[in-house]
């Protein structure tokens, strides 16, 4: 592989590591509800990207996994071989957002009625009052 | 620093030595690649072979192939999870009173009547893109989920518009809860199809077969009308599609839920726990 596709290879692979590492940052230490959950979809995201490039393969003419024939022949068949994607990444992708997206909607149900109760989001401000009322 | 910043620290430090050790030892194999991997040859060559049909799917396209067929128990336990969230969130919202509405008429409600005209005929456009992306899931990207997760956009586009009580006359959790559990039923009959064609035949067969194996003769129709089905893949997408759609807009029917409906009942919830 020429340099320049090293380095970019290189390139991405640490900036979907940094997307990691900073949103696992956010949900430590940001004392804001809201803001942890953002965090938590920037870490699925980052992942499935990951996921995504894992899968791609490094070759032109690259395809995606579908095949474009109703009857295909043998030579078909090998041609397709050459030029598509790994379709397993995707497939994996696919189920990991419609887990994160049930996940997520249920966090924010949760955090909404934490709001309903408290009347904040700031989990400083929630420590606070509980251990006002528990007094 | 306390302890709890000490050990978060850890965790981050820690998990970012690990990741950038799996990816240089090449865990993830090299990247980008050039060539295939093994399990992703094999789906690829099998998803839609006339030659061989040993392992095929009837479906060109490999990810739905492998999403419903292949690892069909991954997408199956996954609907579940999602089934288990929207049942978590109505649970959560369990306690409230039915909103009413101040006023009865339908024009006082929402935005003016050119928003509400447009956002009808978006309505449909939405309706039909989002079932064509569902129904069209065999042949190409899409499936039921994604033509789910684009109709989910059609009932936050009539709650603003129209407004949540306009739509409550229409459309309300009952019903949606009724119409996603069809859409589950769906995917439960859908999977246990081949048993009973199996039972009916004298042959063996497996749960969410699809198309015959050199060890179970059974196989859901793979074209109907001339047209490529990929057997239970469309069965699948249509169901998914139906309890996806139900299940957002019964969530985002109770998020639109307003808060005096919650208020009263919370406060005295709160005073009676602490």
């Amino acid at each position: 592989m020429p340099l320049i596709e090293t380095f970019l290879a290189a390139y991405i692979m640490l900036t979907s590591v940094a997307t990691l590492i900073i949103s696992l940052y956010g949900v430590f230490y940001k004392p804001h509800l809201t803001k942890k959950i953002i965090s938590i979809t920037i870490f699925g995201d980052a992942v499935n990207i990951f996921s995504a490039i894992v899968g791609f393969r490094y070759i032109y003419p690259v395809a995606p996994p579908i095949l474009l024939t109703e009857n295909p022949t043998a030579q078909d068949l090998t041609n397709f071989l050459e030029v598509a994607v790994d379709p397993v990444p995707q497939a994996l992708v696919l189920t990991a957002i419609v887990i994160g997206m049930a996940v997520v909607s249920f966090m924010v149900f949760l955090a909404l009625n934490v709001f309903r109760i408290y009347h904040t989001l700031d989990t400083r401000k929630i420590a606070e009052q509980r251990k006002r009322s528990e007094e | 620093m306390n302890t709890k910043t000490v050990i978060s620290l850890l965790v981050i430090i820690s998990s970012l030595l690990a990741i950038s050790y799996a990816i240089a030892d090449q865990a993830t194999g090299v990247i980008p690649q050039t060539g295939l991997r093994n399990l992703a040859s094999f789906y690829l060559e099998n998803t839609l072979n006339p030659s061989n049909k040993s392992y095929w799917t009837a479906s060109p396209e490999a990810t739905s192939a492998i999403v419903w067929d292949y690892r069909g128990f991954d997408t199956f336990f996954e609907t579940s999870v999602f089934y288990l969230a929207i049942v978590g969130c109505t649970l959560v919202f369990e306690l409230y009173e039915p909103p009413k509405s101040k006023t009865t008429k339908q024009t006082e409600l929402g935005l003016t009547i050119i928003v509400k005209v447009i956002t009808k005929i978006v309505g449909i456009l939405i309706v039909c893109v989002s079932a064509s992306i569902a129904l069209h899931g065999q042949l190409t990207p899409g499936g039921g989920f994604q033509g789910g997760a684009a109709l989910a956009v059609l009932p936050i586009l009539f709650i603003i518009t129209m407004s949540r009580f306009a739509l409550d006359r229409k459309v309300n959790d009952t019903s949606m809860i009724i119409i996603r559990a069809l859409g589950l039923c769906g995917i439960g009959i859908t999977v246990i199809l081949p048993l009973f064609l199996g039972f009916i035949t004298n042959n063996n067969a497996y749960i969410i077969q699809n198309q015959m194996k050199p060890d179970a003769l059974v196989s859901l129709p793979s074209t109907i009308a001339d047209k490529m089905m990929g057997g239970s893949l469309w069965m699948l997408n249509v169901s998914e599609y139906i309890a996806v759609g139900a299940g957002f807009t019964l969530a985002f029917l109770l998020l639109s839920l307003p808060e005096r409906s919650f208020k009263k009942i919370l406060e005295e919830e709160k005073y009676a726990t602490y």
